[in-house]
């Protein structure tokens, strides 16, 4: 068995991932007490043992358990067997309010990102289809992330209890339905503002404009044009040498 | 003397006048700069061309003083004055708009 | 009504305007490249130099020329060419008053020197910074 270690990656958010990549094989979850298998055939989980109650709610438990737990995944082939059609994503979020209820905030604490990360809800693949029930702070906190705010800005913003938001999060990122962007470009505008002022930001707009980039899109091949023209702009009024330092810089907290 | 007199203001007015064009110039270089970066029109062609008419000030002048045709000297005054104030008068409208350009961009919040 | 040295005058009024903003622009160019400079005194020197260039031209044109054309007319008068002292102290005082307003010329074009290396520097020293 290839044996790798994970940080910072919840069971939850373990058993998701599995699921959405159509894995097939055993997920081992082991705690002082017991230890459950959860057999998983191209991504749907088709047997949980040992299951005292209704699987969904058993798994539920499982993921909402705040004791010391490890967990691992055996890749096999399984036997094709009837799948328990659990929405995940929907078990998820269940076991997150579960651990808001238990108090359990500071354990999930490490599975969150950090907080001026820029989060946008995530596109699912065109045959997925999911059910999941959402409380209104849920869907609101997921909505506010339109992929131009951190983490810190939507809390901030939409007044939201952070201990609450932080669940919700953990839920929300756990269940895949919000995912990094892949530049922070709030850190960019940060970055720009505190070096060059209100001319900075004003510059970046004009080369997001020129380039016709939109920043809620953006990908590697826009994101290395953008420093590029910023670069060039950045030159020609406060020159080569610093703006050299500020794309540096730029790139060191957006990559 | 005199004469020595005469010439050292004629080559001052010639230096000065193309030192105040180089000096604008400069300026209008940097206008460009900032018109290229954020799109916004600052007038840099005016700032760079219009002060040639100071140095065209200067040159006249110096016309009027070898020519000394009394009839011809009133025309070359006339146009030498009404040369250098134009040049003056599209230069400060340069430096002008320019300089509000920059009020806009050093207030910019991020409005379209 | 001296029509020329008013559209002079105006014209160098103007030339010290320019220079003002030119330092108010240079003031506003050293604070967004956070460069803690003093070039921007240049300009406002320039346009001090200018305002004495001009004040140095009102006082050539609106005092001493009517004060040399009065005594031109002096010297050509009969009183004066009948009278030999009136004569010698009449073209002493043309001598004095053409000193005069050659000195203020060259000052003046000297001031417009001064003024148009300021700025000139200024900008230049302006550019320099950018350029590294």
């Amino acid at each position: 068995m290839d044996k790798r270690v994970l940080s910072n990656i919840s069971m939850a958010g373990m058993l998701r991932i599995l699921c959405n990549y159509k894995k097939s094989g055993i997920y081992n979850i082991e705690t002082s007490e017991k230890k459950i298998q959860i057999y998983i055939n191209k991504g749907e989980i088709i047997k949980i043992i040992p299951c005292e109650k209704d699987e969904r709610e058993f798994l539920i438990e499982i993921l909402s358990s705040l004791k010391n737990f490890s967990f691992y995944f055996e890749e096999k082939n399984l036997e094709k067997g009837l799948s328990l059609k659990m929405c995940i994503e929907d078990v998820i979020l269940e076991s997150a309010r579960r651990i808001a209820k238990q108090g359990g905030c500071e354990l999930i604490r490490e599975f969150l990102l950090p907080e001026n990360e820029v989060l946008k809800i995530s596109k699912f693949p065109e045959e997925k289809s999911i059910y999941i029930k959402f409380t209104s702070d849920e869907w609101n906190l997921m909505s506010s992330f339109d992929g131009s705010k951190s983490i810190e800005n939507v809390i901030i913003d939409g007044g939201y209890n952070k201990e609450k938001a932080e669940t919700i999060l953990y839920g929300l990122l756990s269940a895949g339905l919000i995912r990094r962007t892949r530049f922070k470009i709030q850190e960019l505008f940060k970055i720009v503002r505190g070096e060059l002022g209100n001319i900075g930001f004003a510059i970046v707009d004009a080369e997001m404009f020129k380039n016709n980039i939109d920043k809620s899109k953006m990908g590697m091949k826009e994101f290395l044009k953008l420093l590029a023209s910023l670069e060039n702009s950045f030159t020609e009024i406060v020159g080569k040498t610093k703006a050299q330092l500020i794309i540096e810089k730029i790139w060191e907290a957006t990559k | 003397m005199d004469q020595t007199l005469q010439f050292y203001t004629h080559i001052i007015s010639i230096i000065s006048g193309l030192l105040f064009w180089v000096g604008f110039f400069i300026f209008g270089i940097i206008a460009h700069k900032y018109s290229k970066v954020f799109n916004k029109q600052t007038f840099y062609l005016f700032m760079m061309t219009a002060p040639s008419g100071i140095l065209v000030y200067s040159l006249l002048l110096i016309i009027k003083i070898s020519i000394n045709n009394p009839e011809l000297n009133n025309v070359i005054q006339i146009i030498a004055y009404i040369s250098f104030i134009l040049s003056i008068i599209f230069t400060l409208i340069a430096i002008l708009r320019f300089n509000f350009v920059l009020n806009l961009l050093l207030h910019y919040k991020g409005e379209k | 009504m001296k029509y020329d040295v008013v559209l002079f005058e105006v014209a160098i009024l103007l030339l010290i305007i320019t220079c003002i903003y030119c330092g108010v622009v240079l003031h506003k160019l050293t604070l967004i490249i956070k460069e803690r400079s003093f070039i921007w005194v240049f300009p406002v020197l320039a346009s001090v130099v200018l305002l004495f260039a001009l004040v140095s031209h009102i006082y050539a044109s609106f005092i001493l020329m009517p004060q040399l054309n009065d005594s031109i007319e002096i010297l050509t008068s009969k009183n004066s060419l009948m009278d030999e002292k009136i004569f010698e102290s009449t073209k002493l005082v043309i001598e004095k008053i053409k000193m005069i307003l050659l000195q203020l010329r060259i000052f003046s074009f000297t001031s417009f020197l001064i003024a148009a290396f300021l700025l000139t520097f200024s900008g230049a020293v302006y550019i320099q910074k950018i350029s590294k």
